[in-house]
This record gives structure tokens, sequence and C-alpha cells, in this order.
């Protein structure tokens, strides 16, 4: 079952670049086009919302390895940065809990969006936000949640600014990214310290040589890294 | 100091013309959103709230444009408007050719249709360079004139080619040519590329070209020329200041700071403490005792928030504040040193900057005595000490950091005399005009001298090369004609006016200028009323021609001896429909129209209820009122009821306060709420009617249901003016009576009257009142039906009305019932007292009506996206009952979207018409009102209320972001009195946009069927209405009961004869033959009556 982990954060990803380019391309256009795009964002988060509990559920049934390494994206030196997911606790219980939720979010937005302007762009945006959330918490590395913090961060502030002809949301939205990126620079210095104390970026090997370092050590990497959730 | 009061006092009563007059959002009541302004003629109105405001009273011009595309305007109906609206006489001949002649008509026509403003040099290079504009003809010039412009003309032998792209690159470059020509041009507009920067020479040739142009002193120098230039410009800005401008205003202009900006948030936070109706756990300390002002000020010192100890000489300032709000606006508008004679402007452009929330204070202000349970007094002058007193806190600030000057005019027009350059400068920079080379030197400049008084000379540099700037082409300046503004307008005329080289080549200058002075003479102002009038006048043919046309046709000319029931709705346009269909359903029905209050003016309070609310139109004060109470026998019943609605009343205040305001329950509230909250909550979005039919359920177990009746009988002998609960037997009578006559429903009467009010009911809708009844002051009006019915029903008032002349048949039953116009379901009141004889006779009324209901929401589905939902009158019906319960669904119903006019008359006029719901129907017969009496009472309560509904919605509609409250995605309630968008912005007044979206923008055609000596009486002794009809705020016409001819009434000519056409009208079985397929808005047909028999 490991394997459904990958599909989880790819189908909202397939979900927005589908609705995105077809916006782009004038296919997913006005009221008419409201149907197509609200099917493909609803069935794509709702089954990743499903594999996410059939992943929950086969990991608390203990069919679960616990990881999924798809390969090696990156390697210098000693730095080394593969694709893989986490398929077994907190991980899989988050991301389970958060499709749920984008599920209902979309359902609720179908319907309160009908004739809005910005429709397809805003079921994009939420798609991508989507995938960008669960590649976050399932990611089995730093780099990769990483990315996915990255990803929402800019769905965040599209998301925010949605009503861009309103200076306040323009305004408010500016603010957050900016905001974010003081979170960024806490992420990327947590892991830095990560890969020169452990020689590793990947979360099971830091969960488990975290006895190894020192107080010090350990306080700086969770300094960084609460301090990035904070903001 | 007490006549600055006074001159404070005057200037705030003022406001309340030009602030928005909505209340709280619960209570919402359609009124005319230019109230203020209604002294004055529709057009002047426009006019003047326009050059306060900046915000036009029409719909924009490509609007209409397009609805002429569409045919919603007819060529016919704009030669008629431009006939009935242009001053001029339109078959002067303003040029002659051999083969054309141009008159002022066809001038002002392609002004109307096609955009013939000037364009910016960069819009020209876009024309020239990618749309190949000096080479092909216009996209937007028609076929038959492209044709004439590209027609072989004979004897021309200059053209190289004869046909295809050549010809027209050779024609319309030859047209170019020969306007420059004429005006004295040369193309030599540079590339943006080019005009990055300016070489010496071309700057002083364009300079040398405006002196030439603008001043008297050609030798003035450059630097001489711009202190000239901005020594007016700062005059104009001071004078501004007060009309037009705060001083936070004129600050902001002048150093990018909008101290506005940093008091907004104070200010919302301040005002939605004192206006919040239950939302709020803490209010402002004292604010009852002291008012708002006073409150404030005392609570300063001991405010959390610290932004006080950011600003400069913050004490001071307080301390210099005295206590009263009048005392501390004039003390610091004399500290501004804003002259008195401005104070009135400045004042009302402060209230201005955030009307909605100025509006709701001022409401507040002078409704006291509503909403029961306000927290605390407050006024305008409350508001304004405040947002004076804030506005010199930071101002002073922002003043002495940059110039180190007080903030006051006097102490800035000084600084500035002395130091112009800087003035220029920043006016240029702020403005946001300046062109980056030229902005990005202002802006390293501000940054490192700050002030004129360091770096003189570079400022002085600096300014006079933004004056050489502004005189190139490339800032929209030039001499007496530029390229892109008469060359391009005059380039365009011709090629829609179908004039080719040929023709111009013939025109003088003179002409020219001719032409351009005739454009002149034609703005915007001027031809968005004929617009206007064109796009109504469209409408109010269709729907003359259609009343003509049913003229003595139709089911009314079939005589029923007696209906089987008659179904008397509220005048609402929206019952149109459903009424059609009761029609059509059974001929044997009969429907009335009449204000939805039904005559009763009354406090009422509901066995739920904690206080008693005004059921009537707003400009009545009831003084009687009724109580619903519980049924004798139902004592325990109502115990056990009551003691349901603490339990539920808890648990709300459990879910929506408590939580937000117990700090150490909260959470052990929130664990064990969240699993019922999650059930709910996820029943409500995804299985929202099982949810519905459950939560039902379970109220009905826990809050018992509990029979009621109503006490609305006095004692005979109350005299007539005291306040009381009840009505006499008398008065009883006259209420009854008053409705019956007004509705000329005098005659035979069904086995069953039926009293059907309206209300409306949706889920997650602020604007849930808006959809209520106009005429029951914005709420339901189920209990008027059910009180009049119960009236009507008794002995004692059958007695008195025979007495007077009206008889009631004893087998005559006259039952309530409410009209949910959002869900179409109907609620019926006192069923159990129907007597048995006519229980049969009723149960086949309540069936036809049930099937109305139906066929009344599919034909509303069909304004709806929903296409599924047309599928069977069920389906439809079950649609639109989703829609009330949806919580996702913003657009429940779309309310009176679909007024555009008021028919006062017989229905056998209109009966058998499809009127789309466009309607309002109110029934009145002019044969039983010899005197006039009856109309001039229908007209004073229902006019206004019909102009109220439609002026808002016209308004909301054209302009929804200024006029309306935008669009509901980003509204929150705040304080349970109103909306906002987000947390701070201005409190949103208005429509919003998903309940105007389908509405044609448009003032109401009142009709009425009576004799115009007996209008013209009405219209003469009625101020209110002249003010109304000659003012055009609402279109008249009357129509003769005998004659069936048509007159419309024109200010300033008084009523005119409209003339039918021959056209006849479609006629269609069923309502639904017609509208199956359209989902816009449709014009009148007939609706045939079914063969002899059928249905009855």
């Amino acid at each position: 079952m490991d394997g459904l982990v990958v599909l989880v954060p790819l189908l909202p990803l397939i979900a927005a670049l589908v609705i995105g380019i077809g916006h782009l391309f004038g296919l997913l256009t006005g009221v008419p086009g409201e149907e197509p795009t609200a099917g493909i964002a609803l069935w794509s988060v709702a089954m990743s919302a499903l594999l996410s509990l059939s992943l929950l559920t086969s990991d608390m049934a203990g069919h679960n390895s616990g990881s999924l390494n798809l390969g090696l994206w990156l390697a210098s030196d000693k730095l080394s940065i593969n694709v893989n997911f986490i398929t077994a606790g907190i991980h899989v219980r988050l991301a389970a809990l958060f499709a749920i939720v984008l599920t209902f979010v979309i359902h609720f937005s179908i319907g309160y969006m009908h004739r809005e302007a910005g429709f397809h762009r805003f079921f994009a945006v939420l798609c991508l936000f989507g995938s960008a959330m669960l590649m976050l918490v399932l990611s089995g590395n730093a780099v990769g949640t990483f990315m996915g913090w990255e990803i929402s961060g800019v769905c965040s502030y599209l998301l925010i600014a949605y009503a861009y002809d309103r200076p306040n949301a323009t305004r408010n939205a500016t603010r957050v990214i900016i905001i974010n990126r003081i979170g960024d620079a806490a992420f990327i210095i947590g892991i830095g310290l990560c890969f020169i104390w452990t020689d590793t970026v990947n979360w099971l090997d830091l969960a488990a040589m975290a006895d190894r370092l020192t107080f010090g050590e350990a306080t700086g990497i969770a300094l960084c890294f609460s301090l990035a959730a904070c903001v | 100091m007490e006549s600055l009061r006074e001159r404070v006092v005057e200037a705030l009563d003022h406001l309340d013309h030009i602030l928005p007059a909505q209340g709280p959002i619960a209570d919402f009541v359609h009124h005319n959103t230019l109230h203020g302004y209604q002294h004055l003629p529709f057009e002047a109105a426009l006019a003047a709230f326009e050059s306060l405001t900046g915000t036009r009273g029409y719909l924009p011009e490509n609007q209409f444009r397009e609805y002429h595309r569409q045919g919603r305007i007819s060529e016919e109906d704009l030669s008629d408007a431009l006939v009935c609206k242009c001053a001029e006489p339109l078959t002067e001949v303003l040029l002659q050719f051999r083969d054309r002649t141009i008159h002022r008509h066809d001038v002002y026509r392609v002004a109307m249709l096609y955009e013939l403003q000037p364009i910016t040099v960069h819009q020209f290079n876009w024309n020239v360079q990618e749309l190949n504009a000096l080479e092909t003809v216009q996209e937007d010039v028609p076929d038959s004139v492209r044709r004439l412009l590209l027609a072989p003309q004979a004897g021309n032998t200059e053209a190289p080619c004869r046909q295809g792209p050549c010809l027209e690159s050779g024609v319309i470059q030859r047209l170019w040519e020969t306007v420059l020509n004429k005006l004295d041009l040369d193309d030599g507009i540079p590339h943006p590329e080019n005009m990055l920067d300016l070489i010496p020479e071309e700057a002083e040739t364009w300079l040398n070209r405006v002196l030439t142009g603008t001043t008297k002193e050609p030798a003035l120098s450059v630097h001489q020329e711009t202190r000239q230039h901005v020594m007016n410009s700062l005059h104009e800005l001071l004078a501004q200041v007060g009309d037009s401008m705060t001083l936070s205003g004129f600050i902001s202009l002048l150093s990018g700071v909008d101290t506005f900006e940093l008091i907004r948030p104070q200010l919302m936070r301040i005002c939605g403490s004192v206006l919040d109706a239950g939302v709020a756990a803490w209010h402002l300390p004292d604010c009852d005792r002291l008012g708002l002002y006073r409150a404030w000020r005392a609570s300063l010192n001991f405010d959390a928030s610290p932004f006080l100890y950011e600003l400069h000489d913050w004490s001071s300032i307080l301390e210099q504040s005295p206590d009263d709000p009048l005392d501390a606006i004039a003390v610091h508008l004399i500290a501004l040193d804003v002259p008195e004679t401005r104070w009135p402007g400045y004042l009302r452009r402060l209230a201005l900057e955030l009307p909605g929330w100025s509006g709701m204070i001022n409401w507040r202000q002078r409704h006291a005595e509503c909403p029961p349970g306000a927290v605390a007094p407050c006024s305008l002058a409350d508001y304004l000490a405040i947002r004076l007193t804030l506005d010199r806190l930071w101002l002073s600030q922002v003043c002495l950091e940059i110039w180190k000057i007080e903030p006051g005019l006097a102490s800035l027009e000084s600084y500035f005399h002395k130091n112009l350059s800087e003035f220029f400068v920043r006016e240029q920079l702020f403005r946001g005009e300046l062109p980056e080379y030229l902005a990005h030197q202002a802006e390293q400049l501000i940054e490192r001298a700050g002030s004129e008084r360091h770096h003189r000379n570079d400022w002085q540099r600096l300014s006079d090369r933004i004056r050489t700037w502004q005189s190139s082409p490339m800032a929209g300046q030039g001499s007496k004609f530029s390229v892109t503004d008469q060359g391009w307008r005059l380039f365009r005329l011709f090629q829609h006016l179908g004039l080719r080289r040929e023709h111009v080549e013939t025109l003088t200058q003179h002409h020219m200028i001719g032409l351009l002075r005739e454009l002149a003479a034609f703005p915007g102002a001027v031809r968005l009323p004929v617009w206007l009038h064109a796009y109504e006048r469209n409408y109010r043919e269709n729907l003359f021609q259609a009343l003509h046309c049913n003229r003595r046709q139709g089911r009314h000319g079939r005589h029923v001896p007696r209906p089987k029931a008659q179904v008397v709705c509220c005048m609402d346009e929206r019952e149109e429909s459903f009424r059609r269909h009761l029609e059509e359903l059974d001929p044997a029905f009969e429907t009335w129209g009449a204000a939805g209050f039904f005559g009763i003016a009354m406090n009422y309070q509901g066995v739920d209820d904690t206080y008693a609310t005004p059921l009537c139109p707003v400009l009545i004060k009831p003084d009687r009122k009724v109580l619903e109470v519980a049924k004798p026998g139902q004592g325990s019943r109502l115990e056990a009821h009551r003691k349901g609605r603490r339990f539920f009343r808890r648990l709300d205040d459990a879910l929506y306060h408590g939580l937000r305001r117990e700090l150490l329950t909260a959470h052990l509230k929130i664990d064990f709420l969240a699993p019922f909250s999650l059930c709910g909550f996820l029943a409500d979005l995804l299985l929202p009617g099982t949810r519905r039919w459950i939560s039902a359920r379970m109220r009905r177990m826990i809050e018992v249901p509990v029979e009621t009746e109503l006490v609305f009988n006095a004692d005979n002998e109350a005299g007539p003016d005291a306040p009381r609960v009840g009505f006499t037997d008398l008065e009883q009578a006259e209420r009854v009576e008053g409705v019956l006559r007004a509705m000329g429903l005098t005659g035979v009467f069904a086995p069953i009257v039926c009293m059907m009010a309206h209300g409306s009911t949706s889920q997650n809708n602020p604007h849930e009142a808006a959809h209520d009844c106009g005429a029951c002051g914005g709420r339901q009006g189920g209990p008027n039906a059910r009180v009049f019915a119960a009236m009507a029903n008794r002995p004692e008032v059958r007695s008195l009305l025979a007495e007077r002349g009206l008889p009631i048949p004893h087998d005559c039953w006259f039952a309530a019932a409410q009209h949910d116009t959002c869900s179409d379901s109907v609620t019926w009141y006192d069923l159990d007292a129907i007597p048995n004889a006519l229980q049969t006779a009723f149960a086949r009324v309540r069936e036809q009506i049930g099937r109305a209901q139906q066929l009344s929401a599919r034909e509303r589905c069909r304004r709806f996206v929903s296409v599924d939902a047309l599928a069977t009158p069920l389906q439809s019906y079950r649609h639109v009952q989703h829609r009330a319960y949806d919580y996702r669904q913003v657009r429940p119903e779309y309310g009176h979207a679909t007024n555009a006019a008021a028919f006062i008359g017989r229905r056998s006029a209109t009966r058998g018409l499809f009127l789309d719901r466009r309607v309002f129907l109110i029934s009145y017969d002019a044969n039983q009102d010899v005197d006039g009496k009856i109309l001039e009472n229908i007209l004073l309560t229902a006019g206004p209320v019909g102009a109220g509904i439609n002026l808002e919605y016209y308004f909301s509609t054209i302009d929804n972001e200024r006029f309306g409250c935008g669009t509901k995605i980003p509204h929150n309630i705040t304080g349970l009195f109103g909306v906002m968008e987000g947390v701070s912005s201005d409190l949103r007044t208005g429509l919003p946009l998903q309940m105007v979206e389908i509405h044609e923008a448009m003032r109401l055609q009142v009709i009425v069927e009576a004799s115009m000596a007996t209008v013209d009486g009405i219209y003469r002794r009625q101020e209110s209405l002249r003010e109304l009809i000659a003012g055009a705020w609402v279109h008249l016409s009357v129509i003769d009961p005998d004659s069936g001819e048509i007159n419309r009434f024109e200010p300033g000519r008084g009523f005119v004869p409209w003339r039918p056409g021959n056209a006849m009208l479609p006629g269609y079985d069923k309502s639904e033959d017609y509208y199956l397929g359209h989902s816009q808005a449709i014009p009148p047909v007939i609706i045939r009556p079914p063969e002899a028999g059928a249905g009855l």
C-alpha cells in the first residue's frame, strides 16, 4: 500500500495543472466551464482523501513499511536527496485529515463561488495548495517538505490576493509573503544545520539520530524549524 | 463658541441628506439610495451627486452600447431618445457634400454608438502598430458604412488600387493624411522607447509651444513659467481643502503618508463597539452614561493599544480637546486652520470618507428608540469629534517629522509658498503620473533632502524638468490641436460617417472645429441620459403594446359568475408568476394585489418574541399592538415550548458566544461540543435537506409546537388615538373595508378568499431581510394576513361591513397564508378555524395553490443556471427548496431584481399577459372610486415603496461597488448590524452583486388605470408624489378605464398621448411554452385562454 502515497499529492497537482492550463488556453472559462472545473477539482481531491484514508487504514493495520523511496533526485558530495515519502505515523494521519478538510472546502466553494470572477483561477490555486500541503506532510526529507512549504506559501499569497482589485487584499497578501520569507530563511538554515550535524536531510534518519545530537545542536535545529512554523 | 457650535450642528444636520440611510441589515428596507437628492429632478440629482462624490449615476456607456448590439435598444429607441433629450435641432445640416448631407443627428448617433474620446500617445502607437489603424478601416465600423467607405469612386484617378486590402489601405491612409493636413498637424509621434527622456531641443520646442498656446508671456523662462504654474496649482489644491479634500488628503498627496489608513482601524473598532447588536463581549466603558465621544476620550489613557505613545504631543492635543463633541469639532477645525466658511464642506468630506459607518451612526442617532437593547447613544458629532482628534494626532506627527511645522492649513500654505519646487515635485510624484525616470529622481531627492530647506537647487532643477516633461506630447500636452486628440477623434468620426478623403478635402478648418464643437457639446454627461431614455423606452413600448393588445381580450372577457377562490397577494412583482400560473391552472380562480401589510399597521409580538416589531410601511408609525398567544388549554405545551426554546437559546449562546468569551470553560465546551458541531457542519455541507429534516424534527420534539391565536380585539369603548393592544370592532371593519374597497373587491365573493402574504427564508444570507415584504417594513407579512383574515371572519365585523354597504356572504371564509418567495412554499394559518362546510372547497384551493407553487418555481428556475431544475415542475420546486436551505448558496432568490413597472388597475387589464415577474400588480377599480381618494391613498402608500425598491436596485446595479455592497463572497457580518469586506473596510450598504446581476437598471414605469383628470388632481395635491413624478424618479402613465387610451406624463410637458403600433403580440397556450429556453428577460406576450370549459 505504500505506493498510494505518491498519488495523494499527485492527484490535486494534476487537477491544478489541468484547470490552470485549460483556463490559460480558454478551454475552461466562464459559467459553462464551471462544471468541468468543479468536477476535476472535487474528484481529484476526494480521490486523494480516499487514498490517504486507505493509507491510514493500511498503516493502522501494520501493512505499511513506513517509507517509500522513488529514487535519487540530487547528489553532491555527501549530500544526497531522494524522492521519498513517509507512509506511517502522524504524517499519514495529517495527510488524511488535510485531504478530507480540503474536500469539504472544495465542495462548499463550488456553490459559494458560482459565477464569481476568477472561479477557475481559485480552484486551480486551491488544488495546487492542497497538493503542496500534502507534499509537505508526506515528504520523507526536509527538502521535499520545503518545496511543499514554498508552493503552499505562493498559493497562500495567490488565495489571499484572490480579489486582487481590492488594495486591502493585495496589501495583506504581500505582507504574508514577505513574512513567510523569514520562515523560509529559518527553514533553509534548519536544513543546512541538519546536514552539517547529521549528514542527512531525511526525516526518519534525523529522528533516529536525534539522540546523538548535542543539546545545542538539537536546540538550534528545533528553533529554526519552530521559527519557520511560527511565521 | 455658541455660534461655532450652531454652525457645526447645522453642518451635521445637512449630512443626513447625503449619507446612506440604511439601517441595521436585519431590518433591511429598500429606499432610494439618493434619498437626500430626491428634491431635485433625477438628472440634476445624479449630476449633483457625481460632482460631490465622483460617482456616476448611469450604467457605463459601453454597457448601453452592448445592449444596442444585442437589440435590447433599437435604432428607433435611440432616435426617439435623441429627439426627446437633445435641445439642439437634430435635423440641422452640419456638412453638405455633393453626394452626402450630414445632420447633427448623424454626428450624435456616431458619438453615442462609438468611442470618440482622445487617446494617449501609447494608445495611438498601439493602434497604429498593432491594429494597423492607419491602413485599415476601424474594426467597429459597421459593414454598411464600410462598403460606403470602400466603394469605388467614379473619376478617382489617384487611387493606385481599386479593390482589396490595397484599396482599403489607400483610402484610410489618405483620409488620415487629409485630416492631419486640415488641422495643420504632422504625425511625428515619437515611439515610447524614444521618450524615456527628452533631449534639450525637443524640450524647448514643446515648452515654447505650450507657452505660446497658453500664456500671454512667451518670453518667460522655463523656471519662471514653472513657478507661476506651481503657484496656481498650490492655490487650486489649497482651495480644494474643505469641499473636495480633507487636510489628511492634502498631506497624503504631498507626503505619500496616508494617515487615514492609520486612523481607519481605530475608528472601526470604536464604531463597531458602540453599534454592536449582540456580538461583542466588552463594550466601551461608561458609553451609555457619557456618550461615545466622552467615553472614548476617558478610555484613551487606559487603552491597551499603545498607538498614542508613538505620537508626538498626544497628551497636549487630548488635553485641548473639550469634553463636548460639538466643541471638540470646533476646536480641532480651528486648530487645523480650516476657515469657518469651509466647515460644512470639510465635515461632509470627513463623513463621506467612510460613508457606511457615518451613515449607520447617523441612523442610530435618528432612531434612538431602535433597535431595542441598543447599548449606547451615539451621534455623528461623537464620530466626527473622534475622527478629528485622531486626525490631529497623526497629522501633527507627519507634519513635524517631514516639514517641522504644525499641521494647519495656514502653516502648510506658508511653508509651500516658500518652497514651491518641493510642492511641485512632491505633488507630481505622489499623484503617480510621472514617468519612471522622473519619479525615480523625485524619490531620491525626497529621501536625500527631505524638504526644500536642503538642496534647494536640486529641487528647483527637478521641478523645471518635470514641467518641461509635462509640456511634451507624452504627457498629453500640446498645442491647439493634437494628433491623439482632435486628429484621432475626427479620423474615427469620418470613418463612422462613411466620409472619404474626397469629402474631407472639401472641408475647411472651420468645419473641423465646428464638428469638434458638436462633439464637445454632446459629452458623456449628456449622452448617458439619452441612453437611459432609449433603454427605458424599449421596455415601455413593449409593455404598453401588450396592455393595448390585451384590452378586451383574453380571459378577462369571460365572465365567471362566482369564482372558486380569490387569492389576494402582495403587490410584489415576484407574485406575478404565482398569480398567473394560478389563473392559468384554473380560470375560475381570481387573483388580486394589495400592499402586503393588508391595511393592518401594527406592532406585532409573536409568542416567542421578546419585543414587538412594526409590520407596516416604514413611513407609518403603528399605534396598535397585536399579540400572538397560546390558545386556552395549551398551558402545559406552552411551558414545554418555552423550556425547549430556552434550551436552544442556551445551546446557541454556548456555541456562538461562550466559546469566544469564557476563558476557563471554553476548552471543555469545545471538547464536548466539537463532535456534535462537526456532525452538524458536515450534514449542512453534504446533506442539507436531511439535516434540515432532522433538525426540524428535533426542534419539534424539544421545542414543542404550541397552538396559538391572536389577541387583536380591543374594548369598543377605547379612545381612537390611544396606543393600545388590539383594534375595536369599528376599526377592524374600517381596515377590512379599506383594503377590499381599495382593490375593488366589493361584488362577488368566492367561498374562499385567501390573504397571501409573503416573506423569504434562506441560509447564510446576511441580506435575507432584503427579500422580505417592503410593505411590512422589510419583514415577513404572514401575521398581517392572519390578522386581516381573522378580522374579516368575525361576525361583528361582517355586520358592520354590511351596514357600510359591503356585505360578505356567510359562505365565504377568509384564509390566511404566507408565500415564501425563496422556497416557494406556502404556510397556512388557523386552518382549524375553517368551517366544515368549506373544508372541501378549501382543500381544492390548497391543491391548486400547491400546483401553482411548482409552476412558479419552474419559471423562476429559468433565470438560474441550473438547467436540470427545469426538467419538471416538481424538480424545479425541489430545486428552489434546496436553494433556501443550502449554506453554499449566494443566490437563494433574485428578490426584486426583475422589477420594472407597477400597474395600478383592474386585474382584467393584465390577466392573460406574461409579464415576466416584472410588474407590481396593485388591484384598483376606478369605477368604484369616483373622487379618486382610494387611488390617492394607493399612490401614497405603494408609490414610495415601489419607487424605493426600484431605485435601490437601479443604483446598486449601475455601480455595484459604490452604490451597492459588492460581491457577497468577502462579506463579514459585523456586530449583527451590517456587512464589511474582510475586517477593515467601510460598512457596505446597498445591495450585493448577486442580488442585482440580472436586474435591468431603469426607473419604474407606474401605469394607473384611471381618468387623467383624477390622476392630475392627485398629482397637484400631493407634493411627495409630485417630487417623484415631476422629478422623473418614476415614470407615470395613465390608461383610461373606458377607452383604453394611454397617456404618458412627461415632466415639463404634462400628459402626452401614446400611439400604439400595429404589431400583434404573440400568443402562447401556457407560460412555459414561451419562457422555456430563455434565461434572459423576455418581453410580454399573451397567454391564450384555454378552450371553453377547460379547467373549470
